[in-house]
């Protein structure tokens, strides 16, 4: 059972990714904006203009370069930026290191807190902590993001303390690890802007378990409260917790651009931007693609693991 | 024969005691480490006839030099580099260039005419042309003569006296005959050591440098940034020194103390363009109605936050022939009748900007609203960049933004018909064969007389409403002394001469 929604999803996934790679190409080249402008300047002879063409490949049909761009695409053979003598998989590999880094240690952060203050709102409800986390995390949910980046820079950074670093700019020459500071405020900004989706959901779930008849047969039994929740509540609601993760990954894959654009953090969102301010189409395409590629993934490990965590479910395949 | 005058090894735009706001009086120290923070991107390169960015143009400056540079103060004019003499036959057909003597590159090898041939034949190359070819355009690639060891003669195409003027930039460096772009030397005062796109170069001092006793400092650090919000953290938390060409709404967020703000005025302009080949900017008459809007004053302290000059509607304050016409005045009765005769009352127009230059968009606004007092409606459409500038040519109704130079240095490009950048498709004749003559003639009162007569075209009937100069503005810590302040073309951080700044303490 589980094999055949898998190979369903899978299939769906790639075609999803297919269309995603025509539907960006397309919308790229009605854009306006032309690349050759961008990187010739106000004066130009025919000369370069011509040169500039001929090594941008935009002297082919637009199928033609959709066909030799998909090709190198599903080859890894992903070429060059149209802007630098570069190849894209080394401007991109590099970015997708950064904040793959990013992601994991948001992700390391957010999961122990957001269960906390969930379970911990839940089984308070209706009391002053709760109102308080209530408070802050719906505060949190309506503060922009880059508000968020913005008043971590002025409080921890710059006019009031100093306490971090205010741009991560890494040193290419020196080991990552060496500069674990520059990841205090992206890391610091994604987890306030992140959490509150899942204290929301832990405490939904944590709620509905709390009240459930398991629970109320498990009290009845005498069980101290400590193992109520957390051997019963809490592994009743495991399912939406772990799907409320899984979202919260797949907003972080897609939704690092605020934050890298306001750090300077040199992952795949401050790419993407720079990208698209030059309209250097093949690294925007395939960003794109690679990005709709890990949520795709993600949604689905996400449904895979809820249908592991969730007994129901599981018995219902 | 007219020529330019060889100057000494340490030239005028060494900092001296006497120098404007920002110029740090003291004796340059040697050593130390200067980290500078700039709005990059991952498209960098570095080949220096390639680039073409500022970014990439400051980079290129420090590993390679040209022929000449461009004098810091004003008026306009250059200084030579690495010619001795740059010299032009009295009708400017023939240039004979002779190199300074003595000068080595990077890896050891020493400047010869072979260098020089090399460099211009590569940017002119006509499969893949270096990005100076267009204002190098004069030359004949096929009538470049080697006299000797050190001395080159060029034929040009058509008479160019402004060819001494146009080296200052790293797109038309001298780089050695054994070239490599990816192990790239010159002869500038800073070896490269490594570069990664979007992130950050690297370089130590040339020891060998020609320029005795430069550059000051022994290592330099260029640091990109992707936007202005997270440079100015780093500059504020210390992670970088200087950072340039900064928006002056920024400068309120500075700590009282610890830090230098160096404002330079110039000629750098933001000119709103009006196309004259269609109605209603067609009507002179409509042109003039649209600068008589402008309370220039008040444009300068609400757009630029009081930074920046007032202008005549005329570019290019430094050029020698810039003429002593009346002061342009906001006058909205004469604007009306004028308006009214041309039959557009309450005429509605669209003005196409985009937030790429600071102060754009601020000096959009204002124009609107001090329209609005004639009865003119102006619609602000801002863009971002590259859809602003994929329009831009077509756009009845825009802005731009241009460094300072000579007017004869961009007539052809701006003001020509079929110049490249003439965004007003604008056509003159007249000032064609002025520019022309002014090309042809290496006679600097008979220069400045043409430059004078071009200049007074646009002030009368031109396409460009040119309200104000706009002053650049660096901010560094307080130790960084020696960035001097570049009011010939407006360019930041003393036009990227990391080679004369140091750190005090």
């Amino acid at each position: 059972m589980i094999r055949s929604i898998l190979l369903r999803r899978l299939v769906s996934g790639v075609i999803t990714l297919w269309l995603i790679s025509v539907v960006i190409f397309a919308v790229l080249h009605v854009l306006p904006g032309d690349p050759r402008l961008i990187a010739l300047g106000d004066e130009y002879t025919q000369e370069q203009w011509d040169a500039m063409t001929r090594e941008m490949q935009l002297d082919q049909s637009l199928l033609a370069q959709y066909a030799s761009w998909f090709k190198g695409l599903v080859t890894f053979d992903w070429g060059n930026s149209l802007m630098s003598p570069y190849p894209i998989s080394e401007l991109l590999g590099s970015a997708i290191y950064y904040t793959a880094l990013l992601t994991l240690f948001v992700m390391i952060l957010v999961i122990p807190i957001s269960t906390v203050i969930g379970v911990y709102s839940a089984v308070h409800s209706g009391r002053l902590a709760d109102s308080v986390a209530s408070f802050l995390t719906l505060s949190l949910a309506a503060m922009p993001g880059f508000a968020i980046a913005v008043l971590t820079i002025y409080f921890l950074a710059t006019n009031v303390f100093r306490i971090f670093p205010g741009s991560s700019i890494f040193n290419p020459n020196a080991s990552v690890w060496s500069q674990l500071d520059l990841f205090a405020l992206p890391v610091l900004a994604s987890v306030l802007g992140l959490i509150p989706y899942p204290v929301r959901m832990v405490r939904a779930a944590m709620i509905e378990a709390l009240e459930s008849d398991a629970v109320m047969v498990a009290r009845l039994k005498g069980l101290p409260e400590r193992t109520v929740i957390f051997r019963h509540a809490l592994r009743m609601c495991l399912g939406p917790i772990v799907q409320a993760f899984g979202l919260t990954l797949v907003f972080l894959s897609g939704g690092t651009i605020i934050v890298e654009t306001v750090f300077s953090y040199p992952g795949v969102g401050y790419e993407l931007i720079q990208g698209v301010g030059r309209r250097d189409f093949p690294v925007i395409q395939t960003l794109v693609v690679i990005l709709a590629f890990f949520t795709i993934v993600l949604n689905l490990l996400t449904d895979l693991a809820v249908m592991i965590v969730t007994p129901r479910l599981r018995t219902r395949m | 024969m007219v020529g330019l005058a060889a100057t000494a090894a340490c030239s005028s735009d060494s900092p001296s005691p006497s120098s404007s706001a920002g110029a740090s009086p003291g004796t340059p120290r040697k050593g130390g480490l200067l980290r500078v923070g700039v709005i990059g991107s991952s498209g960098n390169i570095y080949d220096p006839h390639f680039t073409s960015s500022d970014t990439d143009q400051g980079r290129g400056q420090q590993i390679a030099d040209s022929l000449a540079l461009l004098a810091p103060d004003l008026p306009y004019r250059s200084e030579l580099a690495l010619a001795e003499s740059f010299e032009m036959n009295a009708n400017a057909t023939v240039a004979t260039i002779r190199l300074r003597s003595g000068v080595e590159f990077h890896h050891g090898k020493s400047l010869t005419a072979d260098d020089l041939i090399f460099s211009l034949q590569r940017i002119l190359d006509p499969t893949n042309p270096g990005r100076a070819a267009s204002s190098l355009a004069s030359i004949d690639i096929n009538g470049i003569k080697k006299l000797d060891d050190l001395t080159v003669e060029l034929t040009l195409k058509a008479p160019d006296s402004l060819l001494p003027t146009r080296w200052g930039s790293s797109q038309t460096s001298i780089l050695p005959t054994d070239f490599d772009p990816a192990k790239p030397v010159g002869t500038g005062p800073w070896v490269m050591q490594s570069f990664q796109a979007g992130a950050r170069s690297t370089y130590t001092a040339f020891p060998n440098y020609w320029r005795e006793g430069q550059p000051y400092l022994d290592e330099l650090e260029i640091i990109d940034f992707a936007d202005n919000t997270p440079r100015m953290a780093a500059l504020l938390a210390g992670q970088v020194d200087a950072i340039d060409g900064v928006d002056s709404t920024l400068i309120p967020q500075l700590p009282p103390s610890g830090f230098t703000t160096v404002i330079t005025k110039s000629g750098f302009y933001q000119p709103i363009t009006m196309r004259v080949d269609s109605a209603p900017f067609s009507d002179p008459n409509v042109r003039l109605a649209m600068k008589l809007l402008i309370d220039r004053e008040q444009m300068v302290q609400q757009a630029y936050s009081g930074l920046g000059e007032i202008a005549n509607d005329m570019p290019c304050p430094g050029d020698p022939g810039y003429p002593d016409l009346p002061q342009r005045e906001q006058d909205i009765e004469q604007a009306k009748s004028l308006l009214r005769n041309a039959g557009y009352e309450d005429l509605t127009v669209t003005l196409n900007t985009s937030a790429q230059n600071g102060g754009m968009v601020n000096s959009a606004q204002v124009y609107a609203e001090q329209a609005k007092a004639a009865g003119v409606t102006v619609n602000i459409n801002i863009q971002d960049a590259a859809t602003w500038s994929a329009n831009h040519k077509e756009d009845q109704f825009k802005q731009n933004y241009w460094a300072a130079g000579l007017v004869g240095g961009s007539w052809s490009q701006r003001w020509s018909e079929g110049g490249r950048s003439n965004e007003s498709w604008w056509s003159d004749a007249e000032g064609d064969q002025i520019y022309n003559q002014l090309l042809s003639t290496t006679d600097e009162a008979q220069q400045a007389e043409y430059a004078g007569q071009l200049l007074t075209k646009l002030h009368e009937s031109g396409p460009d409403i040119i309200h104000s100069f706009k002053s650049n503005v660096d901010l560094t810590t307080d130790k960084v002394k020696g960035v001097i302040p570049m009011e010939s073309n407006g360019w930041n951080l003393g036009s990227w001469r990391y080679r004369l700044m140091w750190l005090e303490g």
